[in-house]
């Protein structure tokens, strides 16, 4: 089923009208929306809403908002920044330096010796990062890594399974067969809003990537939710394979796919993401926001050797000037 | 300021390192309230899009963003911003509430699981009946609806 087939069956929801209070003042709406409103609220085949009152159309006996009041809620501001308290002493930064750092308060060294051992220091540090991200690396996607042998859907397969904690039974009773509408869903999303998504339900280390892939999500979460939620339940891996599959395709273009174009293209982008879980190929995910790690490390070398070289420089350059002068 | 790759994962907010105070969050979300129930449900999604994405951990927000992207035809993505803001306020009854407004917004015949979901949201919906506030009156209505 489509989403377009989802929206327009909405109305159809079986809540018995005569138990509802106010259904005769329920097409009495005169509120201009922008948008069709779907679901409960949406306007019926025979013209009068199913649950007017969800829409906040018209109420049973006082008016009653459809949104959630932004005065009444006493949130813990978590997440936003904390006003400082005024007069809070900050810590002192000028800490004398100790250890291998000790040689920047040795007065016998000249600034140019400092700087050299500074960056000797520097790289040493960075050096160690970078072969501790690169044994990571080794670790996770190397031969016989841990990563290497996933098969609940790698990174798509931990945000739904945050999102639904529980596994794949409560998943399966709530949203079976829906899970390529879901993956639509998030699709839709975006990336800063997946990752902004991926950091609430408690992944924030997965926000990065989930920022960097955006739009290509959608495909591949489907293959994930399906993973997810076979590995949960004993059902799943029969829906997975069949009517979830279908969906997925049928829901992914905008009325212009076909039976036969979708059945062909789910299965080939089920395979595929199967594939790329279990292999933990280049391409997935995880294994790219690793290599960009390593990038980064190395990119944060060259920046240090081009300052320091560049500091050299300028040092030299001034010195000069004032040899010159002397000439 | 923008967030590093480290901010992110250390589940910093761009809130946070904007230093971006709770009451702004707040005056932004009554905004988009204000916005949506005057009808232009793009804008307050936007609004609420952005104030999800600069502080993900407010709840508040994704509960309204719910409840946007279900008066916008998406209830799917209204399921998941409505989990969102549950993993964030599990007792919030304002979350609750939205949570089974977003349960209900699925059509009943989509997947297998309509009567699930429709019994989830009664029993959400029956343990909000009691407060006497707004939620409350809400949850009454919609139970009323739903021949409870």
């Amino acid at each position: 089923m489509s989403i377009a087939q989802v929206i327009s069956s909405a109305p159809q929801l079986s809540v018995s009208l005569a138990d509802a209070e106010g259904t005769g003042r329920a097409v009495a709406s005169s509120r201009a929306r922008s948008a069709a409103p779907a679901g409960l609220d949406g306007p019926s085949p025979g013209g009068a809403p199913i649950l007017p009152w969800l829409g906040g159309g018209a109420a049973p006996s006082a008016p009653v908002s459809w949104l959630v009041s932004t005065l009444a809620s006493k949130g813990d501001g978590a997440g936003y920044a904390k006003v400082a308290a005024s007069g809070a002493a900050k810590a002192g930064t000028a800490t004398k330096a100790g250890g291998e750092w000790s040689f920047l308060s040795d007065p016998s060294l000249s600034i140019e010796e400092k700087l050299s051992r500074f960056m000797i220091a520097v790289q040493k540090k960075l050096d160690a990062e970078l072969t501790d991200k690169m044994d990571d690396y080794k670790a996770k996607y190397g031969e016989g890594g841990s990563e290497t042998k996933k098969e609940d859907g790698g990174f798509f397969g931990n945000i739904l399974g945050a999102i639904f904690p529980g596994g794949g039974g409560i998943f399966d009773s709530l949203f079976g067969g829906l899970e390529g509408m879901l993956g639509d869903a998030l699709k839709s999303f975006g990336g800063p809003l997946l990752g902004a998504l991926a950091s609430a339900v408690g992944l924030p280390m997965l926000a990065p990537a989930a920022m960097k892939i955006g739009e290509s999500l959608g495909g591949v979460l489907s293959g994930a939710l399906k993973g997810s939620t076979a590995k949960g339940g004993s059902s799943g891996s029969t829906k997975a394979g069949g009517s979830s599959g279908t969906k997925t395709g049928t829901t992914s273009g905008k009325g212009t796919s076909t039976a036969k174009s979708t059945s062909t293209s789910t299965s080939k982008s089920t395979s595929k993401s199967g594939t790329t879980a279990q292999k933990g190929e280049a391409g997935s995910p995880d294994e790219r926001l690793e290599m960009l790690e390593i990038q980064r490390l190395v990119e944060k070398q060259n920046q240090l050797f081009t300052l320091v070289s560049n500091l050299m420089k300028g040092m030299h350059e001034t010195t000069m000037v004032a040899v010159q002068n002397v000439r | 300021m923008i967030p590093t790759i480290e901010d992110l994962r250390a589940g910093r907010t761009l809130a946070e390192i904007q230093g971006m105070p709770a009451e702004l969050g707040a005056a932004m979300a009554t905004l988009a309230a204000r916005e949506a129930d005057g009808g232009d449900l793009e804008v307050a999604g936007a609004i609420l899009e952005g104030l999800v994405v600069t502080n993900p951990k407010d709840a508040l927000a994704w509960a309204l963003l719910s409840q946007v992207k279900r008066r916008s035809g998406e209830p799917f993505a209204a399921v998941l911003c409505a989990e969102a803001a549950h993993r964030l306020a599990p007792e919030d009854r304002q979350v609750l509430l939205a949570r089974a407004e977003s349960l209900l917004a699925v059509p009943a015949d989509a997947g297998t699981g309509g009567p699930a979901r429709r019994e989830a949201a009664r029993a959400g919906l029956v343990a909000l009946r009691d407060g006497g506030d707004e939620v409350a009156r809400r949850a009454a209505v919609l139970l009323r609806g739903l021949g409870a």
